[in-house]
């Protein structure tokens, strides 16, 4: 056809252009086109004045050569120009449509970057989407196929808000995306739009998942045998998975399995968990909701505990590793048979023995969290055997049952020595029962967890000054002259235990508190601080009203900006105390809920 | 006067303009906002990083352009401690009513003294302005000065045809581009940014074959540019009185820059004029070195489709109006039109808005054209110039949306289809958006679509950009 030869044409011209025209006269494959050329010139003047510009080219004197091929080139284009097909030859049906009315009225301004935070690389993207969704800018339908997409980022908060906040909320209107995007080889942004998927389709979405079961890629497929689980249909299927080669597709089929909780669903389950799938079977039997499993579980850890109560020392590890993964998945199981297991457990002292240190803790641990005042009573008892190795469960345990003075009384005796057996432990304990210091100032001490007060005295004496300021609690002079004393000696703000020290003399309504706060900033030199912890800072807010101008006068003389901000702000906190207090009456939240929203 | 989030956002500058204005409400950063006794001023003051706060103000004593007033010394104007005063205005915080303060009492009596006497000028001044006077000599002195670039510019292009696209390596693309850049001397910016074009593909890192294609088609599109400028320019040198070319863009593409005043006076304003945006989109263009906001809009009254067009030079972006999507109805006191093709750009200083109507829709569909060979046959008819837009947009009828997997057409009422495709010069997909569509918007409505020819695959595709139905808009782009 004649058309077909002016692209022939073009790419001739093309390949002049890209190698240069200084060699273009008298070029062979150019003037093979020519009577082609002339003979449809004979019936089309268009054809003639193409024509006349191929021989001109191809007879130019090089200086003419570059005029003649953009002479050349120009018209050749004007004609192509008007050569372009507008039809397919596609078999084409009408579109469907769909029931929804998406709006557009979301502008340029606040679209564009939107679009491009969920397209682009880059930093604070996160936020901008957290604020886009706070005002409502993803109700623009023109933003679905970017967010669908966005399931994809390699930041993995995206997706997250995408998948649980956002996309959600397009309902039905997402599906046609979803589906459009979904590549069942992909990674894990194909697996989160199945899960998807299947949140808008439910049970009809069951033949899609049974595929990608099949075909997917590693991401995929266990994705899909996890949302199979709901699906009892799927038994068989989902048995055939659990036997598959890859480690990941067996943990998601156990996972699976556990939701099913049928028969076989958790014969295949005790059997992974007492086979050699024991670590990824763990939380599945966990999860499991049948009490059934959680009793053959018990059972085989009650033998398992004669055995290794009985073995020899090499194989001990071996034991006691397994049982740890049995312990592991009875976690949060409320079966009496749990407490049994454990009260078998600590009375047997060869299998104890023969436990690793970690197994030891778990079993512990998964007492303490049983959180029966039975349990708890039992754990109370395991103070003395075993050298003392559990007296912090026996200590927590006991916290829960006793009152304040029982505590001590039980437990004190054993701290008058620093070197005994189980003296490092329970300090420890002590520690870890405490609040920490920047809770405690923004939230306060429960009421009635409140220490004997003859502890912080006993610590006095030992000078143990943190434990001290962790047990201190009501008025005492006794104390408050050891802490006023450790304050004087050498103290500065720098240092952490004087910022306890400070916290426990407020806590204990010293009188000298607030003085000594300001003049260890005052004569401390601190001029140079640089950086002001948040315990610090909220620790500034307990200085009563009378102390603005102080601080305020100290903010002055800081040199770090930020720094005189964060004291600045601690000052505002402190003069607006008595409008706060009647505001936290009238609102009825406590003052130290005022404190929290000013230091943000 | 009626403050709503919307009317500020529109104020502002850029999307950081707003968001930083919104903040300083958010935060609380106002420790003192009052409102005028006559309700025509607010004013305030906002915390800065100083010691003094700034004292920001807005004045409504003219609704339609109020005076924004600011102690601080930000340059990006209005700046976000008056966009955070309007904001928390329009949130409907508490402006303690009180007197105007008075260094802007001072201030505002100044301005309207300002304004009175221009009115008496305007009133004494008998008649039309003055006209304008030009020295002849130095126009004839510029077409020289013009033709001696354009003859450097031939001799450029005229070395890379002979060399071949091929030889070109980085290092005497570079001395083209320092070749390119002395085009700067000789007032015809045009020229020098068509150079650069031609130029900026050639060092970009699209493929190799496109990136000749697309060479190819800037040079030869340069060699016209320069073949006609040096037509056009000749008449001048030799004849100052030539008049500028009002039919082609030809005079913008050799570096023109048309004032309104000129258009004016070359009978080229529109009058009274309806105005509605089918769509817009803003891009950054490399080789202009500018952000270019282009809104495509389509008179009322004819049914024209124009084209805004805002530059915003790279290093100055911040300082200049970012423009925006706009959903009401623009009546436009006066615009002028450039010289161009069907999609003439065109430009006015006055309008006032209002809400569009449902007849508005329904005008506006009913002047989509009804034919696809017609609409074709003029879209080819422009783009076969060698200096035309290349991407005519248009306003088309249709009586269904078809499809297969990615492929999708429209169908006119005689049966022709036209295939539509994402195109590359926007850059930006939206067939995708299609299947997404309410079942109503499928049939009899219209559709705005932008053409590109594919020169390789000879094909003329068409993007889809807005659809038009009897009641509403709908935006696949922005």
């Amino acid at each position: 056809m004649s058309i077909d030869i002016l692209y022939e044409l073009r790419g001739e011209v093309r390949r002049i252009f890209i190698a240069g025209c200084g060699l273009a006269a008298g070029d062979i494959r150019l003037g093979s086109l020519l009577p082609r050329l002339e003979k449809l010139g004979e019936s089309s003047p268009v054809f003639q004045r193409i024509g006349q510009s191929v021989q001109k080219l191809l007879q130019a004197e090089p200086a003419q050569a570059a005029n003649a091929l953009m002479e050349l080139g120009a018209l050749l284009q004007s004609v192509l120009y008007t050569q372009g097909k507008t039809d397919t030859k596609e078999e084409l049906m009408p579109l469907a449509g769909t029931s929804f009315m998406p709006h557009t009225s979301v502008p340029y301004r606040k679209l564009q970057p939107v679009l491009a935070a969920l397209t682009q690389k880059g930093q604070g993207r996160l936020e901008q989407l957290q604020q886009a969704d706070g005002q409502g800018l993803f109700a623009d339908f023109r933003v679905l196929p970017a967010a669908v997409g966005a399931l994809s980022d390699s930041y993995s908060e995206i997706p997250e808000l995408l998948q649980r906040k956002v996309l959600p909320k397009y309902g039905m209107q997402a599906l046609h995306e979803l589906r459009k995007q979904l590549d069942l080889q992909g990674g894990k942004g194909d697996a989160r739009r199945l899960e998807l998927i299947h949140d808008l389709l439910e049970e009809s979405a069951q033949d899609l998942l049974v595929q990608a079961a099949t075909e997917g890629s590693t991401d995929v497929r266990s994705t899909a045998i996890m949302l199979l689980g709901r699906y009892e249909s799927q038994e068989e299927f989902l048995l055939e998975q659990a036997d598959d080669k890859k480690k990941d597709i067996r943990a998601a089929a156990y996972t699976a399995l556990s939701a099913l909780a049928t028969d076989k669903a958790l014969d295949r389950l005790k059997q992974a968990l007492f086979g050699k799938d024991r670590d990824i079977a763990v939380i599945p039997v966990r999860e499991c909701r049948s009490d059934e499993l959680a009793k053959t579980v018990i059972d085989e850890a009650d033998q398992l505990l004669r055995r290794l109560s009985a073995c020899a020392a090499n194989e001990a590890e071996k034991l006691s590793a397994q049982l740890q993964a049995y312990l592991h998945s009875l976690t949060g199981k409320r079966h009496p048979g749990v407490l049994e297991l454990l009260k078998s457990l600590f009375s047997s002292q060869q299998a104890v023995r023969h436990m690793t240190e970690p197994v030891q803790e778990t079993a512990a641990d998964l007492l303490l969290d049983l959180r029966l005042p039975e349990a708890d009573a039992f754990a109370v008892t395991l103070d003395e055997p075993y050298k003392r190795r559990f007296i912090g469960t026996s200590f927590q345990a006991a916290a829960r049952v006793m009152s304040a003075s029982e505590l001590y009384e039980r437990y004190a005796p054993m701290l008058q020595d620093g070197r005994q057996a189980g003296a490092k432990e329970l300090r420890r304990t002590l520690n870890v029962l405490s609040p920490d210091d920047l809770t405690e100032l923004l939230g306060g001490r429960e009421p009635g967890a409140e220490w004997d007060p003859r502890w912080a005295r006993l610590f006095a004496k030992l000078d143990e000054q943190e434990l001290v300021c962790l047990t201190a609690s009501g008025p005492d002079s006794e104390i408050e002259a050891y802490l006023i004393g450790k304050c004087r000696n050498k103290a500065r703000f720098s240092h952490y235990n004087t910022v306890q020290s400070l916290i426990a003399l407020f806590r204990i309504g010293s009188k000298e508190a607030p003085e000594l706060l300001m003049s260890l900033l005052e004569d401390g030199g601190q001029r140079h601080l640089y950086y002001l912890d948040e315990t610090r800072a909220a620790l500034l807010t307990l200085l009563p009203k009378s102390y603005e101008p102080r601080l305020r006068a100290f903010a002055e003389t800081l040199t770090y900006e930020s720094v005189k901000e964060q004291v600045q702000r601690a000052a505002d906190v402190v003069a607006g105390k008595d409008e706060a207090a009647e505001q936290a009456e009238e609102k009825g939240t406590g003052i130290r809920e005022w404190i929290k929203s000013k230091m943000r | 006067m009626n403050v709503t989030e919307a009317y500020v956002d529109g104020l502002a500058l850029n999307a950081g303009a707003i968001k930083n204005g919104r903040d300083l409400m958010k935060k609380n950063s106002f420790p003192l906002l009052c409102v005028s006794e006559d309700g025509a001023v607010i004013f305030g003051e906002c915390k800065g990083s100083g010691k003094e706060p700034y004292r920001c103000s807005v004045d409504f004593a003219n609704p339609a352009s109020p005076v924004f007033r600011c102690s601080c010394p930000s340059r990006q104007f209005p700046c976000k401690h008056i966009l955070g005063l309007l904001y928390a205005y329009a949130d409907g915080r508490t402006f303690q009513t009180a007197p105007i303060p008075p260094d802007l009492q001072e201030k505002r009596d100044k301005a309207e003294k300002r304004e009175e006497k221009k009115k008496e000028t305007a009133a004494g001044g008998s008649g039309s302005p003055a006209k304008r006077k030009t020295n002849k000599s130095a126009l004839v002195k510029k077409a020289a000065a013009q033709l001696e670039g354009i003859e450097i510019a031939e001799k450029l292009i005229r070395h890379i045809a002979h060399s071949g696209l091929g030889s070109l390596d980085p290092k005497s693309l570079q001395l083209l581009e320092d070749q390119a850049k002395e085009l700067g001397n000789y007032y015809i910016p045009g020229i020098q940014i068509a150079m650069k074009e031609l130029l900026f593909p050639l060092r970009s890192d699209m493929g190799k074959e496109e990136r000749y294609s697309l060479a190819m088609e800037k040079m030869l599109t340069l060699h016209v540019l320069l073949k006609r400028g040096r037509e056009h320019l000749g008449k001048r040198a030799e004849n100052p009185d030539t008049p500028l070319d009002l039919e082609t863009t030809l005079e913008e593409r050799i570096g023109h820059a048309w004032q309104m005043a000129e258009l004016r006076e070359n009978g080229l304003s529109l009058g009274e004029t309806g105005l509605l945006q089918l769509a817009f989109r803003s891009y950054a263009d490399e080789a202009r070195g500018e952000y270019v906001d282009e809104g495509y809009w389509m008179e009322l009254k004819s049914g024209s489709i124009y084209t805004t067009r805002t530059y915003r030079p790279f290093r100055a972006a911040k300082y200049i109006r970012e423009d925006d999507s706009v959903y009401e109805v623009v009546l436009a006191s006066d615009p002028v039109r450039y010289p161009g093709d069907m999609n003439a750009r065109i430009r006015w200083e006055e309008a006032v808005a209002r809400q569009p109507q449902d007849s508005d829709y329904e005008l506006i569909r009913g002047r989509a054209k009804a034919s696809i060979p017609e609409a074709v046959k003029q879209v080819k008819n422009q783009i076969k110039n060698p200096l035309s837009d290349k991407h005519p947009v248009l306003l088309l009828r249709y009586t269904a949306i078809l499809q297969q997997n990615d492929q999708f057409a429209i169908v006119d009422e005689a049966g022709n289809r036209l295939a539509l495709a994402d195109i590359r010069h926007l850059a930006h997909p939206t067939t995708g958006l299609l299947p997404m569509l309410n079942e109503g918007w499928l049939k009899d409505q219209a559709m705005l679509l932008m053409f590109e020819h594919d020169m390789e695959q000879g094909r003329l595709a068409a993007q889809p950009l807005s659809i038009v139905t009897g009641q509403s808009l709908i935006r696949l782009m922005y």
